[in-house]
């Protein structure tokens, strides 16, 4: 099927590269096009972040060493609800996931909030230069145990997960190669008075290794050049942000097409993502409601689709029950994802989100503008505004007889808006 | 996305109609009927646990040498055999070895044991020795065994875990299953919440269910559906827990997962296999004061769960299976901590295992293999046993290929009531 940019797509684009799109983010979206919303997407410095900005700082989050959990979480998910830069925070968050660190071992909110800044900063950017920056990460150095490593007593903690979950996966290396990662690592440690990488020249091991089949004196820059210079690398690379915009499973020869535009731009980020989000692939029949929302994704794009003023209290407590804990991982592979969401304790905990969602809702204020004759026509509104939804054609009738026909009641209407969030379609994106 | 074998989901009830979140399913439920079925509680001791600093083994002189700030004081050590003693902070489990209801195997590991934490967990999740992580829908162990003999009638919570991750080790074809987060999870969330003061409670919750028996056309949406009536299913089977119970359990994540244990089990709601994870055990560094906590909260949590599952008199359809990716290496790193090794210990508590001794040998020490505990047992072997013995089916549908019984269970005495065939 040819390509066709209208409300659908550009609204498939919106759920996957910006937390969903409001009926104006999609209808300036089609009228610009396909790539001129990509770049406006990519190229987010451009435009203005003042109202997130305001907004957070009128929370007076405390977030120094000993703040809480709750407040950090809250924190990011304010970025991710009330962003102008959705692609910024979106490729934070696959970051935040592809770096696991996890609170539970670090303890440490400050860090952890300045990791997350890493990310942020470096969300687009080349991946060569993220990698090194959290390499010398407080929270990253200290939750795989980096800080201690030493010449004489090398630490392989951070050194295995870099070769198999960071950098290049089981298979593109051997022990040998961890071994050698983990000496040129030696003295990257924590200064903890002023919370900033130490390099501790003494406890560096300056011998020769050979990483990859490269023999040198290297250091943990070289690793990182010489690690993300492989091909294997950058297939795991281009496979991860890949399944996270399109589709899971990618074909090989998928894989290595963007796999060589990264390596071919330098790692650089924002090319791989421009590629795939202009990718006949990303707008495929594979594509297209074929993922599951993570809870984040799932609160997250109820707050904004719905046009909420403010985020629902329960959020977090929802966030735990459902197993995303933001900053806190079940381990250092990060969230399991997928269909591994839906499990029936999850759904239920969904469902019962949405409630907290539609009593925060505004109804007059999500249809304002909108031409409503009836029962009916609020039904499409609603389906439109948060998809476009295709449900079956018993779910339509059964949404129908809830509704009911003449005036529907403020009450009523937001059931409506708590029900759609409880489709299974909408668990999808 | 894919979609893999585990997605289609059976939901034994069938259809879904307004009276389920009422309805009594118990009573249709074959399962409850003729007393209750066997349980296997798997205990995931998450990150590679230190066996050779749990089930210590004192007598020999390397142990000491090459751990010269890690190895536990001899004067410490809880000696419960000439050769072998516990870290101290076991000490609720030495009545249990002694009284013979629990015992561990050492030297456990596999052929290809690589050090990583996700392919050797998937290994040990699965009984099968994957080149890399194992791909979505990879059935686990137990998850081949529901197939075959749980499959037919299974209700969303023959399966259970609580676990931050749905554990590879039930994934199944037949078995959707029920996983928590937290022991608190489902606690406050058994219902489906509705603000109390919409008129429309009622009505709501009647068109949510006939939407959720409303069939789909992709299968990714069927998956989202039928999970959808299991978590109703789940609601209405959960409101016949057990009571709570008389002792008390430590007040850690695993001593309330464990209580809830044994109010399923007090329940009779069918659940055959339970699945829970303890997450901590990865001591690159500071070793002691970690693992001391977490084995502390095991020894407790059991001892509780094994005191109050007696009182209950359910102690006889109980076994628990404690086991961790792998070992730690022998020699400690520097900084108080272990690097990841190979071959490490499980352990078994239940009134049918055969305690009181120990089983798989001691590490040998004297021959490390890359310097680490070299595998003498598959742990597969362990699996064989379990379903040979506890749950007295052929295990070699399940495992592909016969493994030793290891001999730590006894045979069926009386009848042994089995979950559904």
């Amino acid at each position: 099927m040819a390509f066709v940019w209208n409300e659908e797509t550009a609204a498939h684009l919106y759920r996957r590269a910006a937390f969903g799109g409001t009926s104006d983010e999609i209808r300036r979206a089609v009228t610009e096009g396909r790539d001129a919303t990509v770049d406006r997407l990519l190229l987010y410095t451009y435009t203005p972040d003042d109202a997130l900005d305001a907004r957070i700082a009128a929370q007076h989050f405390y977030l120094a060493s000993d703040g809480t959990l709750a407040d950090l979480a809250r924190w990011f998910l304010l970025h991710m609800m009330f962003t102008q830069r959705p692609l910024q925070e979106r490729m934070t968050l696959l970051w935040h996931d592809h770096f696991a660190t996890l609170y539970s071992k670090v303890l440490n909110i400050f860090w952890l909030k300045n990791e997350n800044g890493v990310l942020r900063a470096y969300a687009l950017g080349k991946f060569r230069d993220l990698m090194t920056a959290i390499a010398k990460d407080n929270a990253m150095e200290y939750f795989l145990d980096q800080w201690m490593s030493t010449r004489t007593q090398p630490n392989e903690n951070f050194g295995r997960e870099f070769c198999e979950l960071f950098t290049l996966g089981l298979g593109n290396y051997v022990e040998a190669d961890v071994k050698a990662a983990v000496m040129a690592f030696t003295g990257w440690s924590i200064e903890g008075t002023l919370s900033t990488f130490l390099f501790n020249a003494d406890q560096h091991d300056y011998s020769q290794k050979t990483f990859l089949g490269q023999t040198g004196p290297w250091d943990g820059e070289d690793v990182i050049r010489i690690a993300c210079s492989q091909f294997g690398h950058a297939q795991r690379i281009a496979s991860k942000v890949f399944s996270y915009f399109a589709y899971d499973n990618p074909e090989q020869e998928v894989i290595d097409r963007f796999a060589r535009i990264y390596l071919d731009h330098d790692t650089d980020v924002a090319a791989l993502v421009r590629a795939i989000l202009t990718s006949d692939e990303m707008y495929s029949s594979k594509a297209l409601w074929t993922k599951v929302k993570s809870p984040i994704d799932h609160a997250v794009m109820a707050t904004r689709q719905l046009l909420l003023h403010d985020d629902v209290s329960s959020t977090f407590q929802y966030l735990v029950q459902g197993g995303q804990t933001p900053f806190d991982p079940p381990d250092v592979s990060g969230w399991q994802g997928g269909t591994n969401w839906i499990s029936p304790g999850a759904l239920l905990n969904r469902m019962n989100l949405a409630d907290s969602i539609a009593r925060a809702f505004d109804p007059l204020a999500f249809t304002d503008g909108e031409s409503i004759h009836g029962a009916d026509d609020l039904i499409d509104v609603y389906l439109r505004k948060l998809g476009p939804l295709a449900i079956p054609a018993a779910t339509r009738a059964t949404l129908s007889s809830y509704v009911g026909s003449g005036t529907v009641s403020i009450s009523r209407q937001k059931g409506l808006a708590r029900m759609i969030l409880s489709l299974p379609e909408w668990q999808l994106y | 996305m894919q979609i893999t074998r585990r997605d289609f989901v059976r939901i034994g009830a069938g259809g879904i109609t307004v009276s389920l979140l009422c309805g009594d399913l118990l009573k249709a439920d074959p399962a409850v009927e003729g007393g209750p079925p066997r349980m296997l509680v798997v205990l995931q001791m998450t990150g590679g646990n230190d066996a050779l600093n749990t089930f210590i083994p004192y007598t020999d002189s390397i142990y000491r040498s090459v751990r010269p700030t890690l190895a536990i004081a001899d004067k410490d050590i809880l000696k419960v055999s000439d050769r072998i003693g516990f870290n101290p902070a076991l000490g609720p489990l030495v009545p249990l070895y002694q009284g013979g209801k629990f015992t561990f195997v050492n030297n456990c590991g596999f052929p290809s044991l690589d050090r990583s934490h996700f392919r050797c967990r998937d290994v040990w999740q699965t009984g099968i020795e994957l080149p890399g992580p194992a791909p979505r829908g990879t059935r686990g162990w137990l998850g081949r065994y529901a197939d075959l003999y749980l499959g037919e009638g299974a209700t969303a919570v023959t399966t259970f875990a609580v676990d931050g991750r749905a554990p590879v080790g039930l994934v199944s074809d037949s078995i959707a299953g029920t996983t928590i987060t937290g022991p608190d999870a489902f606690a406050t969330s058994t219902d489906l919440v509705v603000d109390p003061d919409d008129p429309d409670r009622d009505r709501y919750k009647s068109a949510l269910l006939e939407i959720y028996g409303q069939q789909r056309s992709s299968t990714t949406l069927e998956l989202v559906r039928t999970r959808g009536i299991a978590a109703f299913q789940a609601v209405d089977l959960f409101k016949r827990l057990g009571p709570q119970s008389l002792n008390a359990y430590p007040t850690t994540s695993l001593g309330k997962s464990l209580e809830l244990v044994a109010r399923i089990a007090a329940a009779g709601i069918g659940t055959a296999l339970i699945w829970i994870s303890l997450e901590g055990f990865d001591t690159h560094g500071l070793q002691p004061q970690t693992q001391t906590n977490l084995l502390g909260d095991i020894a407790g949590s059991l001892a509780a769960f094994q005191q109050d599952i007696t009182t209950r008199g359910l102690s006889r359809n109980l076994l628990v299976l404690g086991w961790s990716e792998f070992g730690r290496r022998i020699a400690e790193n520097g900084f108080r901590g272990t690097e990841h090794g190979k071959a490490g210990s499980v352990f078994l508590l239940g009134d049918n295992v055969k305690g009181g001794v120990y089983y798989g040998g001691q590490p040998d020490l004297s021959h490390p293999d890359d310097g680490d505990v070299p595998t003498q047992i598959d742990f597969r072997s362990v699996y064989w046993t379990i379903i040979q013995d506890w749950f007295q089916r052929d295990p070699l549908p399940v495992l592909s290929k016969p493994y030793e019984n290891l001999g730590f269970l006894q045979h069926a005495s009386g009848r042994v009531r089995l979950v559904r065939h």
